[in-house]
């Protein structure tokens, strides 16, 4: 597809820098709160800390991009001469890149702070990257929503989202990582089958909401 | 490279219910310099923004060199419609920084001239670490005039490009403009409401009014075969009727009218007539248009 390259190159591009942007502040606010916390943090809990603000910073970038960049980035793109498919696509592909990237750097401290973790991460994966396309899912829809009904709609959807992502994400990120409950740790013991069926179903359902955000803009007209 | 051309034919563009553009057919081509004059709301930035492939036609059909413009890259990549930049934009205040900007239309114009626009960056004096929304109606311009410049595009529609700029800036603009179409034969269309003053520039002019393409003639040709005509009601209605009649007034028993000479007619025959016969610049011309005194 003609012009698919320079839209990954200019969406991965933002993409990365608002991730540096939200990820330095989090990291920001784990050492002061680390300082705070001084006599009861030590190395691994701070690194354990500064993994969940970086994965629900990542949950909350999507969002946040999810509604931005359809009003703001997208018709910048068109405006300078891209075609309409192409730029959503490389803002996808784009984004879903970045998301990655910032698990495998929430993961990696984790297995830093405590290395027997590392076996857990690699059993779950299939779960973190249906997760990884949910979010994506979540984030098409209201970037659909927004390109359809205007950007009203789009910041409750965004608040709405913000707010199942705070009660959902930060619980099940604390059971893991504090408890390793039953409820998380059952996740690993479903068989291969149903884990292609539970990435299947999330592919399908993140591919949906792109078409449905394709089909909403394909012959909408661009403000810049 | 010279048969190069963008076409319009029956070009029709609705908002809704609304038609704002109505059966448009025009060509443009390589190597002149467009003027595109209209009243507000005429229908110019709509007209230039479907003929780039921003936005879609309701119906009619535009291609360059033959490939269709809508969702085709490579005719895209021939066209540059550098918008009106604004502060505000879907989310608020535009927060881009110009060098951001200038990046994005370095990585999204395929013949885009880095160099070049650092040349007029300076030649503006423009300060690229600003935020769009910071910059005054003028640095905005200079911005949108930048990126149209630096694509290198074959075609290139600049809209308004000089709203805001004071009078040393236009200058500079119009000379860099020259220079870059000689040195390069591009087709520019330039939107403007400062008509007198860039009226040199234009090689043609396309006059547009609610939606419909008044005419598309060579610049000097047009001045020279439109004239102001007054005197007595009676002699002017006598002179004017079978004539194309642009504009009338009347100022007590006097009557005075725009009219297109004929073909062929170097100047008015107004022999045996009391009247008035005076010459017209290209704003008069438009305002005698698209005034709709009469």
């Amino acid at each position: 597809m003609k012009g698919l390259g320079r839209n990954i190159k200019y969406w991965f591009m933002y993409s990365v820098k608002s991730f540096l942007l939200v990820s330095v502040m989090m990291v920001a606010i784990v050492t002061v709160t680390s300082f705070m916390d001084a006599d009861k943090l030590d190395l691994s809990g701070t690194l354990v800390r500064t993994a969940g603000y970086i994965a629900f910073s990542t949950f909350i970038l999507v969002m946040v991009n999810a509604f931005n960049n359809i009003s703001v980035c997208y018709p910048m793109t068109v405006s300078l001469g891209s075609t309409r498919m192409p730029s959503l696509l490389g803002m996808t592909i784009a984004q879903h890149l970045v998301t990655l990237i910032g698990f495998l750097i929430a993961g990696t401290l984790i297995v830093a702070a405590a290395p027997g973790t590392i076996k857990d991460f690699l059993g779950c994966w299939p779960i973190l990257l249906a997760l990884i396309l949910i979010i994506h899912a979540l984030g098409g829809l209201i970037s659909a929503l927004s390109a359809k009904f205007g950007k009203l709609i789009g910041m409750i959807l965004y608040l709405a989202a913000l707010i199942a992502v705070i009660v959902t994400g930060v619980y099940f990120l604390t059971e893991f990582i504090l408890t390793k409950s039953s409820s998380i740790t059952i996740l690993f013991d479903i068989n291969s089958g149903f884990y292609a069926l539970i990435i299947l179903a999330s592919l399908v359902l993140d591919a949906l909401f792109f078409l449905l955000l394709y089909a909403f803009v394909r012959n909408k007209n661009i403000e810049i | 490279m010279n048969e190069s051309k963008l076409v319009c034919t029956n070009l029709v563009k609705a908002y809704g219910s609304k038609e704002v553009l109505h059966s448009i057919n025009l060509e443009l081509e390589r190597g002149k310099i467009y003027g595109f004059i209209g009243r507000n709301g005429a229908g110019k930035t709509t007209l230039l923004s479907v003929a780039s492939g921003q936005n879609p036609a309701t119906s009619g059909n535009i291609t360059v060199d033959g490939m269709p413009v809508w969702e085709n890259q490579d005719a895209r990549d021939l066209i540059c419609f550098s918008r009106e930049l604004s502060p505000m934009n879907g989310n608020g205040a535009n927060t881009t920084k110009v060098k951001d900007y200038l990046k994005a239309a370095a990585t999204y114009m395929p013949n885009f001239d880095k160099a070049y626009a650092d040349e007029l960056v300076n030649a503006f004096g423009l300060d690229t670490k600003k935020r769009i929304s910071k910059l005054s109606k003028g640095m905005m311009s200079m911005v949108t005039i930048i990126v149209a410049l630096a694509s290198k595009a074959e075609f290139t529609f600049l809209d308004e490009p000089v709203a805001g700029l004071d009078i040393v800036a236009r200058e500079k603009f119009y000379k860099i403009l020259l220079d870059e179409f000689a040195a390069t034969g591009r087709t520019f269309v330039i939107s403007t409401h400062i008509i007198e003053e860039a009226a040199d520039v234009f090689e043609e002019v396309i006059i547009i009014d609610q939606g419909n393409i008044l005419l598309t003639k060579n610049t000097n040709d047009l001045i020279e075969s439109v004239v102001h005509i007054s005197g007595k009601e009676e002699e002017i209605d006598s002179l004017i009727a079978d004539r194309t009649v642009y504009n009338t007034e009347k100022i007590g028993r006097s009557k005075g009218a725009t009219i297109a000479l004929k073909d062929g007619e170097e100047e008015l025959d107004t022999k045996g007539y009391d009247v008035s016969v005076q010459p017209m610049n290209l704003q008069q011309i438009f305002v005698a248009m698209c005034g709709r005194e009469a």
